[in-house]
């Protein structure tokens, strides 16, 4: 567990960041170094400077952006988010998500920005975020720049960051009382990647009966993490019943290419994510329906 | 793990031929290419970064031709190690006419076999990455074939 | 007289004294190999072969040798040494067991080439630029595949990869299956690759003097003194000359019973160099070549008549032992597995056909159950079948054929003698305190509401401690059952306890204790133990076959019994005394009849710094050494194990809802270690059969080389584990029976039984672990299509 030589930079500023990565040729930036870290000792990454932006004392908060959004700094750790009182009262889901990664050590480091960066495509906040349709505002050598969710997921471990800018802070919306919510990790052991991971907010119609909007993130089931469209879009203005939520569990497979591992094959993984489409949605259901005391 | 991909140029085969059995080309499709020795006709060498995003590594290969069929077939062996891992790729392209007499059609399959490290640390990503990292040097491959047909014999 | 020392003698024997172990442990104060630092100290590390089998065109390690901090690089080419085998089969084939690959790679992990730099960071950045020309071969990975005429050989000079093949018959099977009243029951048990997995990895450090041609070895191993003796056989070096010393070590679990290429070669380079060098194998290493075990497929058919009585089974097995069986145990946890398949069942009639097959896989190593979990899973597979095929309960079929205790002591099929035991009514009490019959009625309540929950259930006989005699006449293994243990007593009295054996987790600094100070009439805390030196201990064989407290506290015994005739005679001597009217209980001597008494100091003093007071002619001093030699070939301990689970339909995956263990390892020393030893080997077992797996591709490349993806049980993972204990003593001084393997070799079959019963409404066979949850999915999917199949059909 020793990873090759590597030059390292400790940054206190935003602004020293940048220049910092501007003027190396194989820089990277270190956060929690929950993923980055392993990584190396494993060798099988080796950047050639690590930039550690730990030190910068203003990415680190989460606050509320009027009524309607909620701003978490890029270096909030994990336990942060998944024990912040003002994120469980607007967002929930994702304190939820928050508190099932890795171990107590692991969220006590990692950030939010760390792993959306790293983008692996069995995180748990990623499809999380883009369940939320997130905003992600970018700092880099020409400014800065708001990314949606939709678009910061570009490939396999690839984001819109580019080498030379870091993630600034990420925005996510207050949930009104007719939203409800379910993250769910399959996994086999407490703490592991998921075989699946399926974030879903649902809002219903006033009297709970009818699905006004559906959005479903999911996890490790692409190159990124990614939404389950056709499964929103038959889902919107439907109403609710078994059959109903079956069906979009069954549609939530479309386009997708998970990946064979030992611990799920492809055909697996898209049977789980029928499995959990349906659940959570179940579950969301019900969250929104005593949300808007329509049990 | 096997990947294969078709894509369609607007030269000739025989120009198309020229261009993917020169080394030089080989090593500019590859990401990060250094050290091209040509060691003989049908032999070369180099190194090369392999990977996806951070989890990339320096591989030393060896590329051998052990088949070809001037303007129709080839098959190229690219056998790498680094980062305490192996990567064999074999590499088959079919060269076809196009639908128009000046184009032409390229197929190619590659089969990937990965070992130590990489095999067992990384299995989760494999398959994704792997897929990944050949599809864009056959994307290089045919970004080389258009720009040295439009250059023009 | 005797009645004085029996009220003065409170038993430290029986009572669950805390652990002596846990301060220095828990406090973080302990010392393993990696805390083992030494002035100008080098590190090795290993480039591996990432092919599984490969030809070695050349290895330049030139630019290796140009590269910062570099001492020394050492290949295959550099030396010619072996690992030799002490297990004389005449049908057993021997591998070459290279330090490091020559012209060919066997399995992924092979060291090919070892780096001494100054410091590990130095190391590891050389041997990664170390260039080996490889020409890679077809791998064989799959052995049954590799007993095919056609497959590659992984030794070209034999003419299969057969490494042994066993045949055995014991009375008449063929004859039972002919029986016209016969009910004929078949299945095959796949049990998977894993590994023992202990908590701090395989580690050597290594010092070589040249003044004096002492080599120190420090170790993180069950045997130090086999350690010893196999380096000096290897490299050449006067055992003499060695010492090892194995500090706290990190768990054992039987794979630190083996001796690897990688630790050999450190100690080599400690010779060579005349330098002091460590290596510490890193989590990746120890997956792909340490511990691989378990892995064989049983064809098994058994014959039962209607009332479920077992007549006589047959069974075909092949087990893949990867690149080679590892010194010392070679081809033993197969053997084990047959041997142990019948456990506590009336067997009368046996045959089996036993293949040990060479694969391009890690080589198989011993892990606690050694064999026998695979042989009681197995069984208790068949036994659910039969249940099933006989419309009998399993737990009436399994009392049906349980061997009663007016049958002890019992000779099984193999000729080996179940000393004592009551398996009735250790069964009878799990099927009591695991609320059997309860569950039975809920069972179908909760099937009706979709929920799938099931009982499972298995019982098993470990032969533990075996004697020399049973090593070497019957298994051909030149290593001896006995073990040694010294006792000291200085001038203050106080005593320390030397001994070979070495505690990877048993508690041996509190139990043997516990028994000299018994055995003794001394204090408990005048006792301390002192284990894994073997300049300070007798020679011992180690930590193994559960043998610690039989072995080691029979020694104990024999050598407190001896050191105390001594302090009698001498106590005698100084009252006047006779000896017969002596006693020493809680460090003092009474003689009956007289109001004087001496302290044990007193007389220890004497004994040491006054021998003129001594009796006349006795020698001076207080220092024995004995040795112990089990009385019984080979001591039998049992236990029986019941599992529920629940399994959630649409995923397939498993939760536990209860672990019950009734379990008999004779007379407890400490029952609270005991039991704690029974909890970390269901741990175990529960991790072996649902989560664990080294899995290979099809190229022979390791899968799982990383904690991400070789799962180990977490505390969330294993429940509470509730364990009764019997006491059925053996003849052994003590009347202690082996314990430390016990759980893991019940629990792969209990589980794979209570899935078995929740997917019953399925008519799922479980007869291949691990139980993943895609496994378990895969096989509710084609059940549920075969229904949809026949329905669909009509039928």
């Amino acid at each position: 567990m020793y990873p090759r030589p590597f030059e390292y930079r400790a940054v206190t500023t935003v602004d020293e960041a940048l220049r910092v990565l501007h003027e190396v040729e194989d820089g990277k930036v270190l956060a929690g170094g929950q993923s980055l870290l392993p990584l190396m000792k494993l060798r099988l990454a080796s950047p050639g400077v690590l930039v550690d932006i730990s030190g910068i004392p203003d990415l680190s908060y989460i606050r509320p952006q009027g009524e309607n959004a909620v701003e978490i700094g890029s270096l909030t750790t994990h336990d942060t988010v998944a024990h912040s009182a003002l994120l469980q009262e607007r967002c929930p889901i994702l304190p939820a998500a928050a508190r099932g990664i890795a171990d107590q050590q692991i969220r006590n480091r990692g950030t939010i920005g760390g792993s959306s960066c790293h983008a692996d495509p069995a995180s748990d906040l990623p499809p999380t975020l883009l369940a939320l349709d997130a905003e992600f505002s970018i700092v880099g050598p020409k400014g800065s720049r708001t990314v949606p969710a939709k678009e910061f997921f570009v490939d396999l471990f690839e984001t819109q960051v580019q080498r030379d800018e870091i993630l600034h802070h990420i925005q996510v919306p207050t949930l009104g009382p007719q939203w409800g919510w379910s993250y769910t990790k399959f996994n086999r052991r407490e703490g592991d990647y998921p075989i699946v991971g399926v974030a879903i907010l649902v809002r219903l119609d006033s009297h709970g009966r009818r699905l006004e909007e559906v959005r479903i993130g999911l996890a490790a089931v692409n190159p990124t993490p990614c939404r389950a469209r056709a499964a929103e879009r038959f889902l919107q203005g439907q109403e609710i019943s078994p059959a109903i939520l079956k069906e979009a569990a069954h549609r939530s497979t479309e386009g997708l290419h998970p990946g064979s591992d030992m611990h799920g094959s492809s055909q697996y993984r898209r049977d789980m994510v029928q499995v959990f489409v349906r659940r959570g949605l179940e579950e969301a259901v019900t969250r929104a329906r005593l949300a808007g005391g329509n049990p | 793990m096997e990947f294969q991909g078709n894509v369609e140029f607007a030269a000739p085969r025989e120009v198309v031929w020229k261009i993917i059995r020169d080394p030089t080309t080989v090593a500019k499709a590859m990401p990060d290419f250094r050290d091209l020795v040509v060691t003989s006709p049908t032999s070369f060498t180099g190194s090369a970064k392999v990977g996806v995003s951070v989890i990339r590594g320096s591989f030393r290969f060896q590329f051998q031709i052990e088949e070809e069929n001037p303007g129709s077939f080839l098959r190229l062996s690219a056998r790498g190690r680094g980062i305490g891992s192996s990567v064999d790729i074999q590499t088959r392209v079919t060269l076809a006419d196009g639908g128009s007499p000046t184009a032409t059609r390229m197929e190619w399959k590659a089969e990937a076999q990965v070992g130590g490290a990489l095999a067992g640390i990384a299995q989760r990503l494999l398959d994704q990455a792997a897929d990944r990292t050949v599809r864009d040097i056959f994307t290089n491959l045919s970004r080389l074939v258009r720009e040295g047909t439009a250059a023009g014999p | 007289m005797a009645e004085v020392i029996a009220r003065s003698t409170e038993a430290l024997v029986g009572r669950s004294l805390p652990r002596r172990e846990d301060l220095t442990l828990v406090r973080g104060q302990g010392t393993f190999v990696d805390d083992v630092h030494l002035p100008g100290l080098l590190h090795v590390a290993f480039l591996r072969s990432p092919y599984a089998h490969a030809l070695v065109k050349g290895v330049d390690t030139s630019s290796a040798r140009q590269q910062a901090g570099v001492v020394h690089i050492l290949t295959g080419a550099d030396l010619d040494l072996q690992i030799p085998t002490w297990m004389k089969l005449p049908d057993l084939r021997t591998p070459p067991r290279p330090l490091l690959a020559r012209d060919r790679v066997l399995y992924v992990g092979e060291p090919v080439a070892a780096v001494v730099a100054t410091d590990p960071y130095l190391a590891r950045d050389a041997a990664e630029s170390i260039d080996v020309d490889y020409v890679p071969l077809p791998p064989v990975v799959d052995a049954e595949s590799a007993l095919s005429p056609s497959s590659p050989r992984l030794y070209p000079e034999w003419k299969d990869n057969l490494l042994i093949h066993r045949a055995f018959r014991g009375g008449d099977p063929d004859g039972q299956f002919q029986r016209p009243d016969a009910v004929k029951v078949a299945t095959r048990v796949v049990s998977h690759r894993y590994s023992p997995v202990p908590m701090e990895n395989r580690g050597v450090v290594a010092s070589y003097e040249r003044g004096t041609g002492d080599l120190r070895i420090w170790a993180s191993t069950q045997f130090p003194h086999v350690f010893g003796t196999l380096t000096s056989q290897v490299l050449g070096i006067p055992e003499h000359r060695i010492r090892v010393t194995a500090g706290n070590v990190g768990g054992g679990f039987g794979i630190k019973s083996a001796i690897f290429p990688d630790e050999l070669v450190t100690c080599y380079l400690a010779h060579r160099l005349g330098k002091a060098v460590k290596w510490i194998e890193t989590r990746s290493e120890h997956l792909l070549v340490a511990g691989h075990a378990r892995q064989q497929v049983h064809d098994i058919e058994g014959a039962f008549l209607p009332d479920g009585t077992l007549l006589a089974i047959r069974d075909r097995i092949v087990a893949d032992f990867g690149v080679y069986g590892t010194f010392w145990t070679e081809v033993q946890p197969a053997f084990l597995s047959a041997l142990h398949l019948p456990g506590p069942y009336r067997l009368r009639h046996y045959s089996y056909d036993l293949s040990c097959v060479v694969t391009n896989k890690g080589p198989y190593g011993p892990h606690r159950g050694f064999g026998r979990p695979v042989g009681t899973l197995v069984i208790e597979r068949l036994l659910d079948r039969a249940a099933r095929e006989l419309r009998l309960d399993p737990a009436e079929l399994r009392r049906r054929n349980l061997i009663g205790p007016s049958e002890m002591p019992y000779t099984s099929i193999h000729g080996i003698t179940y000393d004592s035991g009551d398996y009735p009514r250790a069964f009878s009490r799990l099927l009591e305190l695991g609320g059997y019959q309860r569950f039975r009625a809920t069972q179908e309540a909760l099937r009706r509401n979709g929920r799938l929950v099931g009982v499972g259930l298995s019982m098993y006989v470990e032969y533990t401690a075996p004697g020399s005699g049973q090593l070497l006449k019957n298994l051909g293994w030149e290593v001896g059952g006995y073990e040694a243990a010294t006792l000291r007593m200085d001038p203050s009295g106080k005593v320390t306890v030397a001994t070979g054996l070495l505690s990877t987790g048993q508690s041996h600094e509190t139990i043997f204790a516990q028994i000299t100070a018994d055995e003794l009439g001394i204090p408990l805390d005048d006792v301390v133990v002192r284990q894994g030196d073997t300049s300070l201990a007798p020679y011992g064989f180690g930590a193994w076959a559960s043998r610690g407290t039989v072995t080691g506290g029979g020694a104990c015994i024999l050598a407190a019994r001896r050191l105390k005739e001594k302090l009698l005679a001498i106590a005698a001597h100084r009252l006047g005394v006779p000896v017969e009217s002596v006693g020493l209980s809680q460090g003092v001597f009474r003689a009956a009849g007289s109001p004087r008494t001496l302290t044990v100091e007193e007389v220890a003093t004497i004994a040491i710094r006054m021998p003129s007071l001594l009796p006349e002619g006795m020698e001076p001093g207080l220092e024995v050494t004995a040795r112990y030699e089990p009385v019984t070939n080979t001591t039998c301990s049992y236990a029986a194990h019941l599992a529920m689970v629940e399994v959630d339909p649409e995923t397939g995956r498993l939760s536990i809802l209860k672990y019950v263990v009734i379990d008999d390892a004779g007379r407890l020393v400490n029952p609270r270690t005991a039991h704690g030893q029974v909890h970390g080997a269901v741990a175990h077992g529960i991790g072996g059969t649902i989560f664990e797996e080294l899995r290979y591709s099809p190229e022979g490349q390791l899968l799982s080389s990383t904690f991400q993806d070789y799962l180990l049980p977490t505390s969330m993972d294993v429940p509470n584990v509730e364990v009764e204990s019997l006491e059925t003593p053996s003849r052994n001084p003590g009347g202690f029976k082996g314990l430390g393997e016990g759980g893991s070799i019940g629990a792969p079959a209990a589980l794979a039984g209570a899935l078995e019963d929740a997917l019953a409404p399925w008519d799922i066979e479980v007869n291949e672990t691990p139980l993943t949850p895609e496994r378990v999915h895969g096989w509710i999917s084609s059940a549920q299509s075969r229904r949809a199949g026949r329905e669909g059909t009509g039928a």
